[in-house]
């Protein structure tokens, strides 16, 4: 168990399952509102990063590669996600 | 790789600008027909392509410890998960026909149809780039130094994964 939970992958993985499976769970218990497309928004960018981050390896990257992948994942997920909640 | 990578993100980035426009414009239609998709199959997906990414990430991480061995283990496992991905993805085909889900419904169905498929052939290139690596690190091409073919395969792998997240809640939960 202390093996699984040494190695950042594992731990990522772990984080990235979670937060799919409550990104499918929102719209059973919940009517689609602009709040919770917000959330599933933001959920989407914490994912982004973290394969961003941890599985890309980008840490060490130039910064303008790094944020500009990042970014790509807050434009589109808001754009894809949120804005067509509130018009 | 780079420019690789970031020419097909674009091209996705293109896709996502149409799909937004569309459904700008038919904002009724958007919203009703995701819960007519296979949304389990969609999510299946999503958790394979995922623990894929766990996989190649982890194959990079035993080549850069000079465990060739195990990382063509983890590199032969994101194989396999690429290929159950496009397996759940013709069943959620078959079962789209089944339920009269076609190019030809409506403009949802059609841009559903051409933003998932155009996914699935990325994801087919990826098996092949993958399975590149692989036969690379069976002939002992890299070594804890020269990893630059593999750590591309992983970034373009890593691609696909980084889009089907944006395309799970856009496709099959909020359209």
């Amino acid at each position: 168990m202390n093996n699984l939970t040494r190695n950042p992958l594992n731990r990522v993985w772990f984080i990235l399952i979670s937060l799919t499976l409550l990104t499918a769970a929102i719209p059973e218990n919940d009517s689609l509102t602009t709040a919770s497309a917000a959330f599933i928004s933001v959920l989407v960018i914490i994912k982004g990063r973290l394969i961003i981050r941890d599985y890309m390896d980008m840490k060490k990257a130039h910064p303008i590669l790094y944020w500009s992948l990042v970014l790509y994942m807050v434009l589109f997920s808001i754009a894809m996600l949120v804005i067509p909640a509130i018009t | 790789m780079w420019v690789f990578v970031l020419s097909e993100m674009s091209e996705f980035a293109f896709f996502f600008t149409v799909f937004l426009v569309v459904k700008l414009l038919h904002p009724e239609l958007f919203s009703t027909a995701p819960a007519q998709l296979n949304t389990k199959a969609g999510l299946a997906n999503t958790l394979l392509l995922i623990t894929s990414s766990w996989f190649v990430a982890n194959a990079v991480r035993a080549a850069r410890s000079a465990k060739r061995k195990k990382s063509m283990g983890w590199l032969a496992l994101t194989i396999t998960a690429g290929l159950l991905y496009c397996a759940i993805k013709y069943l959620e085909y078959l079962w789209n026909v089944e339920h009269g889900i076609s190019t030809r419904t409506n403009i949802f169905f059609a841009l559903y149809y051409y933003l998932a498929f155009n996914h699935l052939l990325h994801v087919l290139i990826g098996i092949c780039v993958i399975g590149w690596a692989l036969l690379q690190s069976w002939l002992g091409s890299y070594d804890s130094e020269n990893l630059g073919g593999l750590e591309g395969a992983a970034t373009y792998w890593h691609m696909i994964d980084l889009v089907w997240i944006l395309l799970f809640p856009m496709l099959y939960i909020v359209g």
